[in-house]
């Protein structure tokens, strides 16, 4: 029987009929969506519930060494004078907790939630591209371990989880920390990246047929929102880092004032990155929030629209709030106050989110399970952090408890109370359906209070401290400030705290070792993820719902039943074809059936991507070029071999009997539409990069009052204009070529695609002749820096786009391309088009505004 | 009248209904910025000088603030004629219903988020009402 069967309401308890699919297809199915045995199945296998499983445990295993780092400090601080560390061990011990915490734990934990369940709630059966999910795990893994490798060598950072210059720079930080920080957790941070383009495909294309946006789980629309906000911090971050490095190891001069940089653009690049970075933890915690808080009220959540908006809401404002960091540093008053209106007004949005949960327990009958506790325990923490948030959004107030142990208790407030508490939420209520098991209620009561309780003794005493002017990041304080009996309170929480994460290990390995059998729904859950079995097969639900409700579990009798044409292809689906991992596609807003393709299978290529993609960094830390050289070799094999098409395993004619039978197209090459928006994620991707290159130009440029500097003439534009017009009329020719394979004519999109190729290597040739000749280096100064790292990424940027043609030559050469499946040449013309346009803004800033701006 | 009603047309329009508030908020917010740390640096003296007891500087803030915030209540009036529009349409299959249905649902959320940010806006540009700009 249900362990929660007594408490759901009678009529909830008929949940709907699922069909198990016809019994003939159910076998190969599973072989078809299984992954391959032995240890190199273990470095290919694909899917999702293997990948978010590993995920989620790595980052856990980060985790405790994060925690582990913060018992250090407590003990530490626990009273005056105390030399249980040393002021340098004590700056390493704070630099890997924070940095470890931000960066190798929250995010990717709310990742591998999301990579785990995802294609259960939208009742599909993968993620969009399985590989990249791979690739994603091991840069992350790569990232992490390379980066507490750094413990091994004694070489750990010691600057602070924001690493200001110039504290971080090579002359206040010589040697391997700093880059083993940078470059460690610069691979991670690509792991992020991938991550994000793979979810929002997931959530936009990947849905369940009927699944509209306004049926949506409210997960998905947090993680939506999120991988969105993924893509635009991370990689201004990436590029962060890169100019950080650069500056450290290549004598540029991105962040040094006397040579025309400016230590404050490292502050406004790391917090544009930093202060998102907050609600990209903070917002996947309220979606799981929303998904349990119904389940265990027994009934609808209230003001869904409501909650989706706040969502969309919050992730814009976060992006407004990035200088509230930065009061103290001597902004413009109106520049003061544009942060600190942002900086309020995003409680607005959060204020909307809590007042829809508060009404929806007002409204339900709570069930007091674990899961449900730690929810309340969020909702009282993260108010109590969202307010001393509103607190320090007001100027003066901020410029009073800047740096000190306010600001500590109140991030702690917000990310242990409105990120983890949701987090061990999540992990009551999904494990069981991964793992099959119930985790014991007792031990997770306890492991609740002794958090809760824990968490407040450590936290709370912080804001009075902060208040009474105990600055952060000091290894020590002397006795009599009155600071020290809120300073021990605070490291027995600590440890109170940490005991009950310690109950939560072992109720897990309880649970694993001798839990009762879970069931296929243990809580009686509205979402479809509770209509598999507990844990769940590969392919997710043999036959794929149709959904007609926000909680189809609840609201609709039967999972499969809609109109016929929907009926009919649903049942198909779970009966061909069965020789590949096919996967439907459905309308980003009316979720109809468009398209069925085939999801990429176990591959070693991601795995073989990622050691490339550490091998450069590892290069670049020990200042080995050739192993940066080898690992830029593997990642381009790598990738290619990646996406090598494969042969579908059945005659086309069956193909063409399906699509006319259903009228939806079938793709065993891999999908249009999942492609075409990958394409157009790493469009926006570049998009971002080159606007946060073009940020730092313009913003040491109004640090400077002569630019160029003195002695150096402004460029020459004959040759760059002559290279960009040749670049222009490539455009033409990858116009004329797609329009030719649309008419089916292959010679003419051969001759177009070689002609693009030669126009645009030209382009380049030219352009590089002109940098050999432009009597600057980029060490002299920032302007020479920029110059040399805005044209080199608009070159980068042309060179991918020269190869991706040079491959859909070869393909088109095989015959691949045909009028009605082309989609790779329209993803070179996309891509081409970008690198096109990246290069026009790129050579008429750094050509022009030398002539425009001169005073 | 479903008639009327040209769905492939309309596949464009519910992103911005939904997303146009939001996105006109962070051109305001991006451009209020740059140009005051640009003014502020550069200090060109027209900048400084006063109509009206305020700085050139400052009108110029909140004019842009006014064009931005009235463009947001556009794109919210945009959204609800959408609205009203589909609420018109009726009598359709229950597959078309769902195109609708998350037409309807994008609208709704574009007046809610074009209401939101165009109060946002708003409160932005108002300490330009009493702030000196740069000191």
């Amino acid at each position: 029987m249900d362990p929660l069967k007594s408490d759901i309401p009678q009529d909830k308890h008929e949940f709907p009929n699922v069909d198990p699919g016809p019994p003939e297809s159910l076998e190969m199915l599973e072989r078809v969506w299984a992954d391959p045995p032995g240890w190199r199945g273990w470095l290919a296998a694909v899917q999702n519930d293997t990948i978010g499983v590993r995920i989620l445990a790595t980052a856990f295993f980060f985790f405790i060494l994060g925690g582990f780092d913060s018992l250090v400090i407590r003990v530490q601080l626990a009273r005056p004078e105390n030399t249980f560390v040393d002021a340098e061990l004590y700056n390493k011990f704070f630099t890997m907790h924070g940095s470890v915490i931000m960066y190798l734990v929250i995010l990717p934990m709310l990742e591998g939630f999301t990579i785990l369940a995802l294609p259960f709630l939208l009742g599909s059966r993968e993620m969009p591209f399985p590989r990249l999910g791979v690739f994603s795990y091991f840069t992350f893994l790569f990232g992490g371990l390379l980066f507490y490798s750094s413990a091994l060598l004694e070489v750990v950072p010691d600057t602070g989880w924001t690493a200001y210059v110039p504290l971080s720079s090579e002359e206040y930080s010589p040697g391997l920390p700093l880059d083993y920080w940078l470059l460690g957790l610069g691979v991670a941070e690509v792991g992020a990246i991938a991550a994000g383009v793979e979810i929002i495909i997931a959530i936009l294309k990947m849905r369940a047929p009927g699944m509209t946006l306004s049926r949506m789980p409210l997960f998905a629309w947090a993680m939506l929102v999120t991988a969105f906000m993924l893509l635009f911090a991370f990689t201004t971050l990436l590029i962060a880092s890169l100019l950080l490095e650069l500056d450290r190891k290549h004598g540029t001069q991105f962040f040094n004032p006397e040579a025309g940089g400016s230590p404050i653009l490292w502050q406004h690049l790391f917090w544009i990155f930093g202060h998102p970075e907050v609600y990209i933890q903070f917002l996947p915690a309220t979606g799981i929030v929303s998904m349990i808080i119904p389940v265990f009220t027994r009934r609808p959540i209230v003001g869904y629209p409501y909650i989706a908006m706040a969502i969309v809401a919050t992730g814009f404002l976060s992006f407004g709030l990035w200088a509230h960091h930065m009061f103290s540093t001597g902004l413009p008053p109106i520049v003061l106050t544009l942060f600190a209106i942002a900086s309020m007004m995003i409680a607005i949005p959060s204020g909307v989110q809590v007042f829809a949960w508060l009404a929806t327990i007002w409204h339900g009958r709570p069930v007091w399970k674990t899961p449900l506790l730690f929810i309340i325990g969020f909702l009282v923490l993260f108010v109590f952090g969202g307010i001393t948030g509103v607190m320090t959004a007001v100027v003066p107030f901020d410029w009073q408890v800047h740096d000190s142990y306010f600001v500590v208790a109140h991030l702690h407030y917000v990310l242990i109370g409105g990120v983890v508490f949701p987090i061990f939420a999540g992990f009551y209520y999904w494990l069981p359906k991964f793992t099959g098991k119930l985790l014991s209620e007792r031990l997770g009561r306890l492991n609740f209070w002794l958090m809760f309780i824990g968490f407040n003794i450590a936290f709370f005493p912080m804001h009075i401290l902060g208040l009474m002017g105990m600055p952060r990041r000091v290894y020590t304080y002397p006795a009599g400030l009155g600071w020290d009996i809120y300073n021990l309170l605070s490291t027995i929480g600590a440890f109170i705290l940490f005991l009950g994460i310690l109950i939560f290990v072992l109720n897990v390995v309880l649970s694993i070792w001798n839990g009762k059998p879970a069931g296929n729904n243990p809580w009686g859950g509205d979402s479809l993820e509770w209509a598999v079995s507990s844990p769940p097969p590969n392919y997710g639900l043999a036959v794929a719902p149709i959904i007609r409700s926000r909680h189809p579990l609840w609201e609709q009798t039967d999972l499969h039943q809609g109109e016929p044409r929907l009926e009919a292809i649903v049942h198909a689906v779970a009966r061909w074809p069965l020789e590949w991992r096919a996967a439907l596609v459905t309308g980003t807003l009316d979720g109809q059936p468009e398209e069925l393709f085939r999801v990429s299978g176990p591959s070693l290529w991601p795995f073989t991507a990622s050691c490339g993609t550490i091998l450069i960094f590892i290069g670049e830390l020990f200042d080995m070029y050739w192993v940066i050289g080898l690992g830029v070799l593997v990642v381009v094999a790598s990738l290619i071999l990646w996406h090598w098409p494969e042969e579908a395993g059945h005659k086309r004619q069956a193909e063409e009997e399906f699509e006319r039978t259903h009228q939806i197209s079938v793709n065993p090459k891999g999908s249009f539409a999942v492609s075409r928006l990958g394409m157009s994620l790493g469009v926006l991707i570049m998009g971002i990069a080159l606007v946060t290159f073009l940020f730092s130009y313009f913003y040491i440029r109004l640090e400077n009052t002569v630019w160029p500097p003195e002695g150096i003439a402004p460029p020459e534009t004959l040759l760059t204009i002559t290279a960009a017009s040749i670049l222009l009329a490539s455009v033409g020719f990858m116009r004329w070529a797609v329009k030719a394979i649309e008419q089916g004519n292959q010679y003419r999109l051969r001759i177009g695609l070689a002609l693009t190729f030669i126009l645009g290597t030209l382009a380049l040739c030219i352009q590089i002749f002109d940098f050999t000749r432009l009597g600057f280096n980029t060490d002299f100064h920032a302007y020479g820096s920029l110059f040399y790292i805005l044209g080199g990424f608009a070159l980068v940027v042309l060179c991918g786009g020269l190869i991706m043609n040079g491959l859909i030559q070869f393909w088109a050469r095989r015959g691949e391309y045909t009028p009605r499946n082309h989609v790779g040449v329209e993803n070179t013309r996309l891509y081409w088009y970008a690198a096109v346009i990246i290069w026009l803004l790129t050579f008429a800033t750094l050509y022009g505004v030398p002539y425009l701006t001169q005073v | 009248m479903a008639s009327s009603i040209s769905l492939p047309h309309l596949n464009r329009s519910p992103w911005f209904h939904l997303l146009g508030g939001p996105i006109l908020w962070s051109a305001h917010f991006l451009v209020s910025y740059a140009w005051v740390e640009f003014a502020c640096r550069v200090r060109p003296l027209v900048l400084d000088s006063t109509i009206l007891g305020l700085t050139v500087l400052s009108w110029s803030i909140l004019i842009l603030t006014l064009v931005a915030m009235l463009a947001t209540c556009y794109v919210g009036w945009l959204a609800y004629g959408s609205l009203r529009g589909l609420r018109e349409s009726q009598e359709m299959n229950e597959q078309d219903s769902w195109g609708v249905e998350s037409r309807r649902f994008m609208a709704r959320s574009g007046i809610l988020l074009s209401a939101l940010f165009a109060l946002v806006i708003l409160l932005t540009g108002l300490p330009a009402l009493v702030l000196g700009p740069c000191e």
